[in-house]
């Protein structure tokens, strides 16, 4: 066990962790767990928006909500920002920080930044640094705002704020640590002392019997025989590549098989398709079904009964625990070539159809549903656990460990 | 394996006295099924309650139909209605019990809201008897005589099967558990094309119904060209691989009734010749509202027009319009709206009367239009849709949203050498008939099978 202490922070809790983020800090902060001796993660976060959390994260105080509703998609920076700007947050941070004297801070995503270089200057600390990367950030913010419709000299102020912050902490902390090789070698040409990838990965996927019988009970009584599943919070890359690559014309998909979309991403369409009198909306719901929300024993139900797995991305950073997800299902997966970002080697691993249009990835769905998949050799199946956690994190824990 | 024809009778189950259009479709072919002997015909109806397909018998059904007396075949006042039928029609009724005074005070928003109100309750009923069906639905009893259709069987279908929105999707999956063809006959597309043509609660389970029509058959049929587009059109915009769509035309109904040359008017105020006609159900689709305001202006001008007399019942969305053409000092002495009448007094009405009209904004064939020509008669109706194709370039078309248009072909035929000198031309329509419809239907489903 590693004597040193590191402290990790991010802008949400990671209790019962449920979206992709949540997971890989989850996954990150049980790694450091096995391998060093004291372990501290804070969240700084909007009470409105995580019902689950630690004793030890830090609510964003109730003045803030205003601000939070009218830009939801920059709270990550607000929360950032309070750690120095926000005296109540400042004050449990400085507590934290006194009390605990982390040797190591890692600074999760870039928005922790924004406030705590000022506080670790106040203070007069200076822990070595880790930049834990989720996706080069200016950028996947520009693509978020852009999507929501946010007025364009609005967008340019926040990405400039967040580059500023972005490229100060890579040419400045010890350790930066990447999602995917392209971010890896973006942090390397601007300015990081050292970068490792840590793509990532999955817990094993864990169910119960009770919850599969369910889903096979539930698809038997609605007749449906084939499912393709896509998993996902209602996160604007997702609807946006769910839209772009499969539609809301429905008619390609076979009578008895259906897409089922688990997760946020189903109160997204849920509310999007009820325009009145449109063909498209009113035939949608024949061949989708929505499972909002499942619990963990629930959707790993889902992906031990689905016929296919369809990861259909086309933008964001970072590189995508749905991939990681659907390769530890062993099913048919049916995904565009930026799913597979960073999850290059896998392309080889048995039924995988890729497709980077929406005809082929339509045509693609049907097939991958009505061909018998092909089973995993011993190697193939070695092959696919490296996308668990451990094998994934390995590298920069070790790397993090050194300093 | 033996291979049989399925044809679906599920409309003729509960049939009141008069047939619809579409009961006219199902129940000629299906005769001529039974005639021909080129296919081993049987037939089956859906039943709602215990979503099962069973077995009827033609025979029933063809006594039924045959053997009705005329004072009883009038639509849609017929005595023998289902209870079904009644409560659907009790508000009506109760509404024309209300004093016209009482009616006449009641604000326009009020009516609206009221009737609005009434369709979507009736929508949501629906919805909600459905799904509670499906809940609740109880198990088919023993001497229910279902069918099991085989793999080398067809069904076809060329009924009203929207009305029953689990039928299709239990069809479906019989028909992969078994794998028979499916042929189905889509009429028209017009409550997904022209949901505003209907009230609230149509549009979402007719065309959810023909998304899966077009998603399971391996054969569909039409009745005109319009409608084939309209259905290709609808498989692109939903991605739905189009099966083969044939077009197949409908027989013209011309009624094979002993009626003498001296038989008197049915009614005092409708004089031989002197008659403009129009037949079809009085509903916004069918637009007495264009041919109400060429009325109007004509009697604007001081143009004398012959007595319109209208012959259908009421539908969807038309009861201020109706209103309007009843108490339009300037035109109601000039109209007669009959509802339903016996095949004998439309037959009276078509032979005598002047030249009829049609000018409907959208329809799957138009078989009022065709009706006309096979009686000889000139006909002024759209020229959009299906119209023109039912017309076969013997009718007058007109935009159905040109006021000046109808007014004018109209008056056109108040002049007798005019009306006759087109009446030569219509003489040269050659009336189609059910036989033709039948061999078309039949070849089809061979190519099919």
């Amino acid at each position: 066990m590693i004597r040193k202490k590191i402290l990790i922070i991010n802008t949400f809790p990671i209790k019962n962790a449920q979206g992709g983020g949540q997971k890989r800090q989850a996954a990150l902060v049980e790694a450091y767990k096995r391998s060093f001796a004291q372990v501290q993660f804070v969240g700084i976060f909007f009470k409105d928006w995580y019902k689950d959390y630690d004793p030890t994260d830090i609510p964003l105080p109730a003045h803030l909500t205003p601000e939070v509703h009218e830009s939801p998609h920059t709270a990550d920076m607000l929360s950032g920002r309070a750690i120095f700007t926000d005296p109540t947050v400042k004050q449990k941070m400085t507590r934290l920080l006194c009390t605990f004297q982390p040797d190591i801070i890692e600074v999760e995503q870039v928005f922790p930044y924004l406030g705590l270089k000022q506080l670790l200057e106040e203070l007069d600390m200076h822990p070595a640094i880790v930049y834990s990367s989720h996706n080069v950030e200016f950028s996947h913010k520009r693509e978020i705002l852009e999507s929501v419709g946010m007025e364009k000299t609005r967008i340019d102020s926040f990405v400039e704020e967040i580059e500023a912050a972005e490229l100060d902490l890579t040419a400045n902390s010890d350790l930066v640590i990447a999602c995917t090789q392209a971010d890896k070698e973006f942090y390397e040409n601007h300015g990081a002392r050292r970068a490792v990838l840590a793509r990532n990965g999955m817990a094993p996927i864990a169910t119960t019997a009770t919850a599969v019988e369910h889903w096979k009970k539930h698809f038997a009584k609605e007749h449906v025989n084939k499912k393709a599943l896509f998993v996902g919070a209602a996160h604007p890359p997702n609807w946006v590549g769910l839209r772009q690559m499969v539609g809301l014309k429905v008619g390609f998909m076979p009578f008895d098989a259906r897409i089922v979309l688990a997760g946020g991403i189903a109160d997204h369409f849920r509310d999007a398709i009820t325009e009145e009198y449109n063909p498209e909306h009113a035939t949608f719901w024949q061949r989708v079904e929505l499972v909002s929300r499942p619990s963990d024993e629930s959707l790993g139900a889902l992906l031990h009964v689905t016929d296919a797995i369809i990861l259909p991305i086309t933008e964001g950073g970072g590189s995508n625990l749905k991939t990681a997800e659907a390769i530890l299902a062993d099913k048919p997966i049916v995904a565009t070539t930026h799913a597979f970002r960073s999850f290059e080697s896998l392309k080889q691993l048995p039924n995988i159809y890729l497709a980077d249009t929406p005809e082929a990835f339509r045509a693609a769905i049907v097939t991958a549903l009505q061909t018998p998949p092909k089973k995993r050799t011993d190697e193939e199946q070695k092959l696919a656990q490296t996308v668990l956690w451990e094998s994934c994190l390995k590298e920069a824990v070790n790397e993090v460990s050194k300093l | 394996m033996t291979k049989r024809v399925w044809i679906d009778m599920t409309d003729m189950r509960i049939w009141s006295g008069h047939m619809t259009g579409i009961q006219r479709v199902v129940y000629l072919n299906a005769k001529r099924f039974v005639a021909s002997k080129e296919h081993d015909a049987r037939f089956f109806a859906y039943s709602d309650t215990y979503d099962v397909f069973e077995e009827v018998d033609f025979a029933e059904i063809e006594q039924r139909i045959e053997y009705v007396p005329e004072e009883e075949q009038v639509a849609p006042e017929a005595r023998s209605r289902s209870l079904k039928q009644l409560v659907k029609a009790a508000p009506r009724a109760v509404v024309r019990r209300v004093s016209p005074r009482v009616k006449e005070r009641i604000p326009a928003e009020i009516k609206q809201g009221m009737k609005g109100g009434y369709r979507l309750g009736v929508g949501l009923l629906k919805r909600s008897k459905h799904a509670v069906k499906r809940r609740l639905r109880p198990v088919a009893p023993p001497q229910l005589a279902q069918v099991t259709f085989g793999p080398e069987d067809t069904v076809l279908i060329m009924g009203k099967s929207w009305d029953f929105p689990a039928m299709i999707p239990t069809l479906g999956r019989l028909k992969q558990a078994q794998g028979f063809k499916l042929i189905h006959l889509v009429h028209d597309m017009i409550p997904t094309l022209q949901p505003h043509c209907f009230g609230p609660g149509l549009f979402e389970p007719y065309t959810k119904t023909l998304f899966e029509v077009c998603a399971l058959s391996d054969g569909i049929l039409t009745q005109s060209k319009a409608t084939a587009t309209d259905v290709e059109r609808f498989c692109k915009l939903l991605l739905i691989p189009a099966p083969p769509i044939k077009t197949v035309r409908l027989g013209d109904e011309v009624l094979d009734i002993d009626l003498p040359a001296d038989e008197p008017s049915p009614d005092a105020r409708i004089k031989q010749g002197e008659f403009v006609l129009q037949v079809g159900t009085i509903e916004s689709r069918k637009n007495h509202q264009i041919v109400y305001l060429a009325y109007r202006e004509a009697a604007l001008r001081g143009i004398q027009m012959p007595t319109w007399v209208i012959v259908g019942s009421q539908g969807w969305l038309v009861g201020d319009v109706l209103w309007q053409m009843m108490h339009d000092p300037a035109v109601k002495d000039n109209i007669i709206i009959l509802g339903g009448v016996s095949d004998r007094t439309k037959l009276w009405l078509f032979r005598n009367c002047r030249f009829t009209v049609y000018p409907s904004t959208y329809e799957g064939f138009g078989m009022p239009v065709s009706e006309s020509l096979a009686y000889g008669k000139v006909c002024i109706t759209s020229k959009t849709s299906s119209l023109p194709e039912a017309g076969s370039g013997f009718a007058d078309l007109v935009s159905p949203y040109n006021t000046e248009e109808m007014l004018q072909a109209m008056v056109r035929y108040t002049d007798d050498a005019a009306l006759h000198a087109r009446e030569k031309e219509v003489a040269k329509y050659k009336p189609a008939s059910w036989d033709g419809m039948f061999k078309d239907v039949s070849a089809f489903i061979k190519t099919i099978a």
